[in-house]
């Protein structure tokens, strides 16, 4: 199998606009949650938007254009500026994006019969891999938008990996993104799991998740492509493992059978023991059920002194783009010495036994893994390593 | 080459009815049944038809005894369980963003359908759902091809589902080339060799954005 190297790394999120200002907002434990601004709604729950703003004249989704803003850095920091013979993939993730889900639209369709199309145009334009590929003017060889819920980023990073192993791509450009949206915020609310203050990942006072938003996209590469184009990799994706629980529609197994076997299928792939991995970036939701099971694997597969945080105490739960954006902080960690605090956190769950590091903490070694647990029961766990 | 060892297919009739295909002549009616529907109390239609296909084409192959976890699962959707959608619309329209039912938003998420299959056929490989308002069967290919090749599992079932409803209808009012219609197709692909084999995937072709055939060998 070739090595497939991180060439290029984009995030924006309510914690910051790039890579550079979320390590800061890391640093500096800046929460920036507040009631929801982008939709009304009688629902009074914190929410992390993204502060960016967005030039659109409503011909696109908030989605699409929250990658747009992402890719444009991950392909700054390529210098990957012609696409041009290249056989390129295009995979992202997203839950929001892939619905027809316009409340004004559906409202006057329901009243007249009939409706104005731009919310109809938005949404057959907006197909998120097909829309970045059209926004960028290029021509993808594979273009393809996961909807796997929560893991959708880290299952089209995988895709992205499985594209580049069987060498039907030289480039892909992989991770998720969505918007933050009435619909999943009505809908988690119904589903009793969210928080009505600042979550609290694995916490043993944790009430639930708060929503968020952004984009976390990487271009990846084969090794000797990157180093054709001059590009010397300091980063690589080693190993992606999916399994599902076949457990339940909403709750994770109890125990994570799905997330064990998804671990133990990237450790295999990346051809490296649970001692190899220096520290984990969790999923980590805050609910009560989520970090449970993950604490129990956790626990189980790599020991009660395991290093791991969960970053959504920064973010919100960004629902398709986590996976990606997770992505890209185990990477930026692994490249810059250390992990940010699990903010939020303040005394150990006794059922789960374990703790996220507290405070900014140096790490060594060479490997990391991010983990991602979604709606549905699938389980995803991507390797990277820096060289 | 990849085999195509099992068939499964669930359509709507002109008169609303859903049928059953298991393989390619087969056809039974009255697929929504109380025996056939246990596990999915609480599912909508398109996951019932997903179910019902997928299982019909795991039961078409004749293989048994296959281990759960070497199993994979992708599901294509190019719109996705929107009829649910729009019914929990209906509800924070109706009650009220603190109203609405659990049960319709879980039902509406994409890959709600991948997950009831998943659990009623115990399936406990990669499991994947992705969408695609055109070629998404063709590129899901590239990616069962992928898996197979990575030896991520042994066999996978490819379906695409889609469901029709009015609303639909009226979206894609403006653009003949997109038909809605309500459906379930499954396949169960293999590398290995299998009781029963419809055809071969002998090569999967795709030029710029376009996807030209899955090309099949009658065995």
């Amino acid at each position: 199998m070739p090595r497939i190297a991180i060439t290029g790394l984009g995030a924006v999120s309510a914690c910051g606009n790039n890579c550079a200002q979320i390590l800061e907002g890391f640093s500096s434990l800046r929460r920036k949650a507040g009631p929801p601004s982008l939709f009304e709604s009688d629902l009074d729950f914190p929410v992390f938007e993204a502060d960016i703003s967005i030039s659109t004249d409503g011909s696109r989704m908030r989605t699409v254009e929250l990658t747009i803003h992402a890719l444009k850095e991950a392909i700054d920091q390529a210098c990957l500026f012609d696409f041009s013979g290249i056989r390129l993939g295009i995979c992202l993730g997203t839950t929001v994006a892939s619905q027809l889900n316009d409340i004004a639209f559906y409202k006057e369709y329901r009243q007249k019969g009939s409706a104005s199309f731009q919310a109809v145009d938005r949404f057959l334009k907006g197909n998120l891999a097909c829309a970045i590929a059209d926004h960028f003017s290029i021509n993808p060889k594979f273009c393809i938008t996961v909807v796997n819920a929560c893991s959708s980023g880290a299952d089209a990073i995988g895709v992205g990996l499985s594209w580049l192993n069987s060498d039907l791509c030289d480039v892909v450009i992989a991770g998720g993104a969505d918007e933050l949206s009435r619909i999943p915020f009505a809908g988690f609310n119904a589903l009793g799991v969210v928080s009505d203050s600042l979550c609290a990942p694995f916490d043993r006072d944790r009430k639930g998740l708060n929503l968020g938003e952004g984009a976390g996209v990487l271009i990846m590469e084969k090794e000797a492509t990157a180093s054709k184009r001059g590009i010397k990799p300091e980063l690589f994706i080693n190993g992606y493992g999916l399994a599902a629980d076949a457990y339940h529609l909403t709750s994770p197994h109890p125990q994570g059978k799905g997330l064990k076997k998804a671990i133990g299928i990237a450790l295999n792939n990346a051809k490296i023991k649970p001692e190899d991995v220096s520290f984990i970036n969790v999923h980590g939701t805050a609910t009560r059920e989520n970090d449970k099971s993950e604490g129990l694997v956790l626990k189980e597969v790599f020991g009660r002194e395991v290093k791991f945080t969960s970053t959504k105490g920064f973010t919100g739960h960004t629902l398709g783009a986590a996976g990606g954006l997770e992505a890209i902080f185990t990477a930026l960690s692994l490249s810059c010495g250390w992990i940010p605090s699990s903010v939020g956190f303040m005394n150990m769950d006794p059922d789960i036994g374990i703790s996220p590091v507290s405070k900014k903490t140096q790490i060594e070694g060479r490997y990391a893994l991010s983990t991602s647990l979604a709606f549905g029961g699938n389980n995803s766990a991507l390797v990277i390593s820096k060289d | 080459m990849i085999n195509v060892c099992g068939i499964g297919i669930v359509k709507n009739r002109d008169n609303g009815e859903f049928v059953l295909v298991k393989g390619v002549s087969h056809e039974k009616d009255d697929v929504f049944n109380k025996g056939s529907l246990k596990g999915l109390r609480r599912a909508d239609n398109f996951s019932k038809i997903a179910v019902l296909a997928a299982k019909s084409a795991l039961d078409d192959s004749l293989l048994s005894g296959i281990e759960k976890d070497r199993i994979g699962l992708i599901l294509v959707s190019a719109f996705g369980p929107h009829i649910t959608t729009f019914r929990f619309l209906d509800d924070i329209l109706n009650y009220g963003d603190n109203q609405v039912s659990p049960i319709l938003f879980s039902n509406s998420v994409h890959n709600a359908s991948a997950s009831y299959i998943s659990t009623n056929l115990n399936l406990q490989g990669p499991t994947l759902s992705i969408t695609h308002f055109t070629q998404g069967l063709l590129q899901a290919s590239y990616i069962a091809q992928s898996w197979l090749g990575e030896n991520r599992c042994d066999y996978i079932l490819l379906g695409h589902v889609d469901q029709s409803g009015k609303e639909l209808e009226y979206i894609l009012s403006r653009t003949p080339e997109l038909k809605p219609f309500s459906a379930g197709i499954f396949m169960l692909l293999s590398k290995n060799d299998t009781p029963k084999t419809y055809c071969a995937i002998s090569d999967i072709i795709s030029a710029g954005n376009i996807y030209i055939t899955l090309q099949g060998l009658i065995k």
